[in-house]
């Protein structure tokens, strides 16, 4: 999971959200709601992933809580494939965070769109592009949404999605339990005092 | 945790890591991912140390997911059908994963049944008939765990159900199935087309035949596949399981960076020089596949001695029932031409995989009914001995 600070992400695309709010989104889901991916590592092959959570999802997309795929100067790369649609699905009726299944429709489809934009900007200029991937690769991956970028793209967009998300529930989450910690300690903190002044009272 | 590739000098491959901080040093392959659920990098190779320290397998990366999905189904748990009083709560935890893993060492709690192997331990928990038809738990051939899909590339699967375990060896893997997969999700064009990987792959393997390499409803079942998984047993049991040339590298059939434009490998003639520079002898590689088939026949006739017959070298039930659901490329051949296909929706028929074992059999030279080497087939070997004691065990009555 991400561990850096929200701060580094600029202006989040969803809106605040309760520590119970969070907790829900968080929480971890009953057998038969769970989201099935797939795994793709040359070092075990292909493997069924079960998401229970947002968590689990987000490590799956990364490559484990590991993300060893990811680790600097390891060998050992791998994919997670999940279909787009069915995934966003899983998070809006499942899950049930309708906010982060429209933040990914709307980046998919952003995406795309610059993607065409450019390509489009490239024929002006008579930029000599890339040769067209060949069937089936033209087709593989591509839904509605995001007609115009690769697999691996709208796998890394919906990562940073689930990502932002996850790292914006759990410090609502932490800054409520902080609250709760620093009430409690205050009012331990008053309570010895009350008890000191008890004391010194009955001292006295 | 910072790690660094390391192998053996000059490899491209560096299969092993070394960290910083030494914990999980040398960890690799299956075993480097089998604790991918835990809660952080740190805990997923101390468990991985763990497990190497008590010399247990790591290769079954599928046991703990599915281990979890069965304490989510109310199966598995303290006082549940699979009574564990392990903290399954807290699955992910290092605490978790270390009375797991001494739960094995130790032959306590659900250990004590996983110690003698995933697949015994499903079966006394009576879980196996049920959780392999569904693909649940996705354990295919004699036990072990799914590596490469066994429905559609099938030198791998049918390597492994006509000879033992896993095969584990990937000379075609790289090239049917990881070039085409890693190309059409960067949206890349492949780096060879179907039709130049199969010419390729005909010519390197000395195959002569690119519907070797046809991974369609219909290649899989053809004579020429079965021609291609026989050239494969006989490769890799000569070249790799008795020279012991690296698995990750040979045999090296395509050369995706060529400086001068070809794309063929290094094979088939570099190996017969390695070998000659080894030990002297000269070698051509016709005679390595014939010394491979022999290897190959010869631990055929001891599993026969064994007792094992045709109808064991099945798979189990989600291969033959349950649709492959997530993109898998492999070259196909149809409509009279090439291209890499998803593969997605197959399963393996049952009816022409039993049609492919009397054909394998019949090519490797051992009875089609029976699956027993022909006596013939062993004394042109210089294995009559072997007959005779098939003969006495009446595996020729």
């Amino acid at each position: 999971m991400p561990s850096s600070s929200l701060e580094n992400y600029g202006e989040l695309p969803f809106s605040p959200v309760t520590a119970e709010r969070a907790t829900f989104l968080l929480r971890e889901l009953d057998w038969g709601n769970h989201f099935i991916g797939s795994s793709m590592n040359p070092a075990m092959g292909n493997s069924d992933v079960y998401c229970y959570s947002l968590n689990g999802a987000l490590k799956f997309l990364t490559q484990g809580s590991s993300r060893l795929g990811n680790l600097k100067g390891s060998t050992r790369t791998g994919m997670s494939w999940v279909e787009p649609l069915t995934f966003i699905s899983w998070i809006r009726d499942k899950v049930g965070d309708a906010e982060l299944a429209d933040a990914i429709e709307t980046a998919l489809k952003e995406a795309s769109d610059k993607a065409a934009a450019s390509e489009a900007t490239a024929k002006d200029e008579n930029v000599d592009t890339a040769p067209k991937p060949l069937d089936p690769f033209a087709s593989f991956g591509i839904n509605e949404l995001a007609p115009n970028i690769p697999f691996l793209q709208q796998i890394s967009v919906i990562s940073q999605c689930v990502g932002l998300r996850f790292m914006q529930l759990q410090e609502a989450v932490n800054a409520e339990e902080s609250e709760s910690t620093d009430k409690s300690a205050g009012e331990s903190e008053s309570e010895d005092q009350n008890k000191d002044e008890i004391s010194t009272d009955d001292g006295k | 945790m910072i790690a660094r590739p390391s192998g053996c000098q000059g490899c491209v491959r560096n299969c092993r890591r070394n960290t910083d901080s030494g914990i999980g040093n040398e960890s690799m392959c299956a075993a480097s991912l089998w604790y991918s659920v835990a809660d952080s990098l740190e805990v997923q190779v101390r468990a991985h140390d763990l497990m190497n320290r008590l010399g247990i397998n790591g290769f079954e990366s599928g046991l703990m997911p599915y281990l979890y999905n069965l304490y989510k189904m109310g199966v598995l748990g303290p006082g549940k059908q699979i009574d564990s009083q392990l903290p399954w709560e807290r699955f992910g935890s290092w605490d978790f994963i270390e009375s797991f893993l001494m739960s094995m060492a130790d032959r306590t709690d659900i250990g004590a049944d996983l110690a003698d192997g995933s697949m015994a331990a499903f079966q006394r928990w009576g879980r196996w008939e049920e959780d392999t038809a569904s693909g649940l738990a996705a354990w295919p051939n004699w036990g072990f765990v799914e590596h490469y899909d066994p429905r559609l590339e099938v030198e791998w699967s049918y390597g492994s159900i006509f000879g033992d375990r896993d095969i584990n060896e990937h000379a075609l893997n790289w090239h049917v199935h990881w070039m085409p997969l890693i190309c059409a999700m960067a949206g890349e064009a492949p780096l060879l087309t179907a039709k130049e990987l199969a010419d390729t792959l005909a010519e390197t393997t000395t195959l002569g035949d690119p519907m070797c390499f046809d991974y369609s409803e219909e290649g899989i079942y053809s004579d020429a596949k079965i021609k291609a998984v026989s050239w494969h047993r006989h490769y890799s049991r000569f070249w790799v399981q008795s020279m012991l040339m690296c698995d990750w590298v040979w045999p090296h059939l395509v050369e995706y960076g060529p400086t001068n434009g070809d794309v063929r490998g290094a094979s088939p003639h570099y190996e017969p020089l390695a070998y000659k520079a080894a030990t002297g002898l000269d070698l051509t590689f016709e005679e390595a596949l014939e010394a491979g088939h022999k290897i190959f026949t010869f631990d055929r006739a001891i599993w026969c001695l064994q007792g094992r017959k045709p109808e064991d070298e099945v798979f189990t039930e989600y291969v033959y029932n349950v649709p492959t659901k997530a993109a898998y490329f492999l070259p196909i051949y149809k409509d009279g031409e090439w291209k890499y296909d998803t593969c997605l929706g197959r399963t393996l028929d049952r009816n022409k995989f039993e049609d492919v074992k009397k054909r394998f059999y019949e090519i490797e030279g051992w009875d089609p009914k029976t699956g027993v080497p022909l006596r013939e087939t062993l004394e042109s070997m210089d294995l009559g001995f072997l007959a005779d004691e098939l003969d006495k065990a009446g595996l020729y009555a």
